[in-house]
């Protein structure tokens, strides 16, 4: 059982993953872009945190970027959920911070196993 | 060019200088010998060569090869010595019929005349198949000349030295007679003996007076002389010795009937014997007879008118005088026993005289010869000529002549030159004009008359004869000393003719004034005889080292006016060069040199020069008349030079009017034409125009007009390089606008790096104006734009410090960044003639290619992107509902769901694959390349990978792994490795039913089959094999398989997962790694794929190419792929 928040501004993915998430026993809170990704994820300590990559007002890799100069959040797993697969890509996602980037689409029950992982350690 | 056609000429000459050098300083004929053979060789196009000396019956005597034998040619040998000039000859093989005989050789054969005779050859053989060049003939020719001389001398040299060992020979006896008869001789002279003798005689006989006279040859026959009497005063003896007695009368005496013993007695009365002046001069004042008893008998007592004498006989019983006694001491005329008391005398006193008759000869003789030997060694010491001969004139003196002269004629019997001794200055000069002309003295010698004056090789000419009165006079002035001696006609003269080794009259030695006063006897002739030897040697040594020294002049000359000539390659400055040359060479004052016209009627002066004031200069240019058209057309008809002797034009300023001129002409060749005349004039009335002056100014001209051919030549030389030159500089021209107008840039670096040249667009892409590029390194772009032009840079120095291992044909692509723009530049090394001379390089601005490239990936990303998205709801939701996230889903809807996730699968990995290929195909994929374990890769991840998928999907398969340890380590990007093996094992699976087996191998094999690799002298391979026992691919579809999109049609696999892309990226990504990709298959029985990867040992193959490990050539290998 765990505390993870969910940027992603394509509301149906981010309704999936809620629901994955939920499936699987986690508490949810959702944040639609990045800039408020940061908000949230400032205001409430939370065990995880996965986000969208290509998001309205502040992508991805800058709340990531933020979240880790951030006392609060620089230790909490951050998860990239993202289309964009090239490896300068990734990289790049992982320079900004991430603990893992997981490529759309993906299977709800992989992602979860994922969490787990990435919990677990 | 033409500095190559020069070097030879001089080359020849100075060896010919070389030669003649040694000539004058040796007379070794084996070292001159292989000097002019080494010469002859080394300066002509000769491979070898060899010389032969020809015995009488021109057998060979020596040979002399170098550098080794050269091959024979007997019957070109015998032609040359027949012709007797030089010939070069093309031989079709003078090797052994074997041996090439395609091969043509040239051998040049070349005769060594020696006074007319050949007496040798110089042959050289040439493989060059040019043969050999006129001036090699010319070169050898004048060789032989040297080599003739060379011949000469040593011949020469040889009888000098025997003569002089003869002489040497001779003079050693006579010393060592003289040494041990000096001791017996004692001093004494002759005269004392005799005295001896007759004072012995008057003693022991027993007569007052006895008188000793001895029989003389005066070449007149044989007469008496009074030699030297006992017991009569001085007065009286000479008295009677004026009278000359004739032997033969003398010998009337010698009758039995006055025999009395070995004497002979005629007493008074009985014989006209009175009459004869034998008998003892009246002596009855001197000594008185009455010591004879008063009774003797009248006819016992001795007569004043009474003959006693005794022949002398020497030891073969020739008369050799007579003794004479008168008075004797008792009165009493002779008895038996008296004459044979006489006869003892007489016969010691004959032995005695003999004796001392003969040391005396020889004791003169051995004199004389030590005199000679005086001299000669005296004029070995002496260097000037006249002095020489001033030397042997003075020994001459010594041995008994007063008035000596020589004269040294010429060939036409002129004198050529005069030295007396015992003649006063006044003398001497006199002579020097009235010496008898040549022909006179010919007929005077030639004529029979003179042959009765003959004495050994001698002449002696008397005063009274009117036949040979001039010669004498010509050689004595008339003033002849008032001379007494009746024996020696005063006036006469005694002549010897000097013959050289050919019987050649050289010149005539004149005796006169003998301190004797008498004929020379046969050991004074044997004297003169040796004097006279000895100056004709002198006179041939002098006339051996003036010919040497002459020769050498004229080479000298001859060399002089080469350099000159072959100095300059102006027309003007080589004709004014050999004229000079010419005047100088010979001594001649004036030259001209005309220029002939077509038709040859008319000249062109083009150089004069006189330093006579009357030969007037003709103006250069002007149309001129020649001065002697008849010889000038003979030189044009024989091409050969002609000299006559000509009158001074009356009008003539300095000169005398019909003094007498020599003139020259010669042909100016060039090449076959004539070119022009040369006249040349000598103004001294002693000039002669021999053959050598004409053959050295013919030379001379031969220099010039070789000269002036190398003018001409050139001339036409700096037309036609004029003409290419614009030909070029157009040819040039033409190529910078045509790189100016090409789109390209083009820029051309040395080999150095520096830039040659660089286009308008190459310095659009560097910013740069072009004037600033050429001549700058290529480091030079290197900076201002950041560091795209680094690996271009670095590329083209790096081949310059390393152009040895390059090869002609490896040239580099690359893409490179220059400020705003992308270029994508080639460089390729230049070789010219095989010589690495620089390297090219093309830029290519791909700058909008580069955007379109990067939009297109950016567009393929976007697409991708938005593709994934919704299909991420499609996939997430449809599992969520799978996984019962919104309630138990029923039997046929969860079947239908399951379909959906399937094809959503399907559409994901077909976004990846395009994404892949796309990106491969643009070059966008990089390979991370390290040395990756296979085995770790198969075992885990592809093992993992298809277990679970068998086990996921259900599937009875049979699936084995088989690694052939140890393997090696193989370069690669593990990742693609990885995704290689999936996409085949995915395959495999897909294709494979229930029951079937799938196998993956991985093996080393050696340097493989593969020709591509093995041409880049790759190392070991990892092959890996992916085996099933499947559907299999048919025939017509297996080559289609690595195709894009290409999907084997029917059979049960229509609904096998893949996307048609697969194959293609899995063999890309084989290639990309430098590995091959096969398949081997059969319909129902399965497929094999078997793919390579290069092992990290082998990675070497790209270095080779390039020749240096670089990061740059990583790139460049992407470039490539």
């Amino acid at each position: 059982m765990a505390k993870i928040l969910i940027a992603e501004d394509d509301l149906d993915i981010r309704e999936l993953v809620v629901l994955t998430l939920q499936f699987h026993g986690h508490q949810v809170i959702s944040a639609s872009d990045g800039a408020q990704a940061v908000e949230k994820a400032q205001q409430g300590s939370f065990d995880l945190i996965l986000m969208d990559v290509r998001m309205p007002r502040m992508t991805g890799y800058e709340a990531c970027r933020r979240l880790r100069e951030n006392d609060a959040t620089r230790d909490t797993p951050i998860i990239f959920l993202s289309a964009k697969g090239q490896e300068a890509e990734i990289q790049a996602g992982m320079d900004a911070g991430a603990t893992q980037y997981i490529l759309k689409p993906f299977a709800p029950d992989i992602l979860a196993t994922k969490i787990k992982d990435v919990l677990g350690a | 060019m033409l500095q190559k056609e020069q070097p030879p000429a001089v080359a020849q000459l100075e060896a010919l200088s070389r030669v003649s050098n040694r000539l004058g300083a040796t007379l070794l004929l084996d070292e001159i010998l292989n000097l002019v053979l080494l010469e002859a060789v080394q300066n002509s196009n000769a491979s070898c060569g060899e010389i032969l000396l020809l015995d009488e019956n021109q057998g060979i005597d020596a040979t002399y090869t170098f550098p080794g034998p050269a091959p024979a040619t007997p019957r070109l040998n015998e032609q040359v010595i027949e012709r007797k000039s030089a010939h070069v000859y093309a031989v079709a093989s003078l090797l052994e019929p074997a041996q090439a005989r395609e091969q043509l050789h040239f051998a040049l054969i070349a005769p060594v005349l020696f006074e007319s005779r050949v007496s040798g050859l110089i042959r050289l053989i040439s493989a060059d198949p040019n043969g050999f060049a006129d001036t090699d003939l010319t070169f050898v020719s004048a060789l032989t000349d040297l080599t003739a001389l060379a011949v000469g001398n040593a011949l020469r040299f040889s009888e000098l030295r025997e003569r002089n060992t003869l002489l040497q020979r001779r003079t050693q006896q006579i010393e060592h007679f003289l040494e041990s008869s000096r001791v017996f001789h004692s001093e004494r002279r002759l005269e004392e003996v005799y005295e001896e003798l007759v004072y012995a005689i008057q003693e022991g006989v027993g007569y007052n007076v006895v008188l000793l006279s001895l029989v003389e040859n005066t070449g007149q026959g044989m007469s008496l002389r009074r030699v030297t009497a006992a017991g009569l005063p001085i007065e009286r003896l000479k008295e009677i010795q004026k009278t000359p007695q004739s032997w033969q009368e003398v010998e009337k005496l010698f009758s039995p009937n006055f025999r009395l013993g070995g004497a002979y007695f005629i007493a008074r009365g009985t014989s006209s014997a009175e009459g004869l002046g034998l008998s003892v001069p009246h002596v009855g004042d001197l000594y008185r007879s009455p010591l004879a008893p008063n009774r003797t008998p009248l006819e016992k007592l001795w007569n004043e008118a009474d003959l006693f004498f005794i022949p002398l006989r020497d030891m073969q019983g020739k008369p050799q005088g007579l003794i004479s006694l008168a008075s004797p001491i008792d009165g009493l005329r002779p008895d038996l026993n008296t004459a044979r008391v006489l006869e003892v005398f007489a016969n010691q006193a004959a032995s005695a005289i003999e004796n001392v008759q003969l040391f005396h000869n020889m004791w003169d003789y051995a004199l004389q010869l030590q005199q000679l030997h005086n001299v000669s060694q005296q004029t070995l010491r002496e260097r000037d000529f006249d002095r020489q001969l001033e030397i042997i004139l003075d020994g001459l003196q010594i041995a008994g002549w007063q008035r000596v002269t020589l004269t040294l004629r010429d060939e036409a019997f002129k004198v050529t030159k005069l030295i007396s001794a015992g003649l006063s200055t006044a003398e001497h000069d006199a002579l020097e004009h009235t010496l008898l002309p040549a022909a006179i003295w010919r007929q005077r010698f030639g004529h029979e008359t003179l042959q009765q004056y003959r004495r050994g090789n001698c002449y002696f000419v008397p005063d009274d004869d009117p036949r040979t009165r001039p010669a004498v006079e010509a050689v004595f002035p008339a003033a002849a000393q008032p001379e007494t001696d009746e024996r020696w006609s005063p006036g006469g003269v005694l002549y010897r003719p000097l013959f050289d080794r050919e019987q050649q009259l050289i010149g005539l030695l004149a005796l006169a004034s003998p301190d004797s006063h008498r004929h020379p006897d046969e050991n004074g002739l044997q004297t003169i005889d040796l004097y006279a030897q000895f100056a004709i040697s002198v006179i041939e040594s002098h006339r051996m080292f003036s010919e040497m020294q002459r020769r050498s002049q004229e080479l000298q000359a001859l060399f002089d006016a080469s350099k000159a000539l072959s100095g300059t390659l102006k027309q003007d400055a080589i004709l004014t060069a050999m004229g000079e040359h010419m005047l100088q060479a010979v001594s001649a004052s004036a030259y001209t040199v005309y220029a002939l016209t077509r038709n040859r009627r008319d000249t062109v002066v083009l150089r004069s020069e006189s330093k006579v004031g009357w030969l007037d200069e003709e103006p250069a240019g002007t149309q001129s008349q020649i001065r002697q058209v008849s010889l000038a057309q003979k030189v044009i008809e024989t091409r050969r030079a002609a000299a006559q002797d000509f009158s001074a034009p009356s009008t003539g300023a300095g000169a005398e009017q019909g003094e007498r001129f020599s003139l020259a002409m010669l042909p100016l060749p060039l090449g076959d034409e004539l070119f022009g005349l040369v006249e040349v004039i000598a103004t001294n009335s002693q000039f002669n125009w021999t053959p050598d002056k004409l053959q050295l100014l013919e030379a001379i001209a031969n220099q010039a007009s070789t000269a002036l051919e190398t003018a001409h030549l050139v001339e036409e030389l700096d037309d036609r390089v004029a003409q290419r030159t614009r030909a070029l500089a157009e040819e040039v021209a033409r190529v910078q606008s045509i790189l100016e107008s090409m789109a390209d840039g083009v820029l051309v670096a040395e080999a150095d790096g520096t830039i040659l040249m660089a286009n308008m667009p190459t310095a659009q892409y560097f910013d740069l104006p072009q004037e600033r590029l050429v001549g700058q390194p290529v480091e030079k772009l290197k900076s201002p734009h950041g560091n795209g032009a680094d690996r271009w840079a670095n590329t083209v120095r790096m081949w310059s410090t390393q152009s040895a291992s390059l090869q002609p044909h490896g040239a580099v692509k690359d893409q490179i960044e220059v400020g705003a723009r992308v270029l994508n530049v080639h460089v390729s090394p230049v070789f010219a003639n095989g010589h690495f001379f620089g390297t090219i390089s093309i830029f290519r601005d791909i700058t909008r290619e580069a955007e379109v490239d990067r939009m297109k990936s950016e567009f393929v990303s976007t697409v991708s992107h938005e593709l994934r998205t919704p299909m991420t709801s499609i996939k997430g939701y449809t599992d969520l509902l799978l996984m019962g996230a919104a309630g138990e889903v029923p039997e046929p809807q969860h079947r239908f769901l399951e379909v959906i996730r399937k094809n959503a699968d399907r559409l994901t990995v077909l976004v990846d694959d395009l994404l892949d290929i796309s990106r491969i195909e643009t070059g966008k994929t990089d390979l991370k390349l390290q040395p990756v374990d296979v085995s770790r890769i198969i075992q885990h991840d592809i093992g993992e990978h298809v277990r679970g998928r068998i086990q996921h999907e259900n599937k009875a398969l049979n699936f084995s792994i088989s690694l052939e340890p140890p393997l090696p380590p193989v370069h690669a990007d593990p990742e693609k490795v990885t995704r290689i093996l999936m996409n085949l094992v995915d395959n495999a699976i897909n294709y494979t039913p229930d029951g079937g087996t799938i196998e993956v191998q991985a093996f080393t094999s050696a340097i493989t089959h593969t020709s591509a690799q093995s041409e880049k002298g790759c190392g070991d391979m990892v092959c890996i094999r992916v085996r099933d026992s499947g559907v299999g691919i048919s025939r017509e579809n297996i080559e289609r398989i690595f195709e894009r999109f290409y999907r084997v049609e029917g059979g049960n696999f229509q609904d096998a997962p893949g996307t048609g892309l697969g194959l293609p990226i899995v063999r890309s990504l084989v290639e990309m790694h430098g590995g091959e990709i096969s398949v081997e298959s059969e319909p129902g029985v399965g497929s094999t794929f078997t793919f390579s990867l290069p092992c990290v040992n082998g990675d070497k193959h790209d270095l080779t190419e390039i020749s240096s490990a670089s990061s740059y050539d990583a790139n460049a290998r992407k470039l490539r792929t």
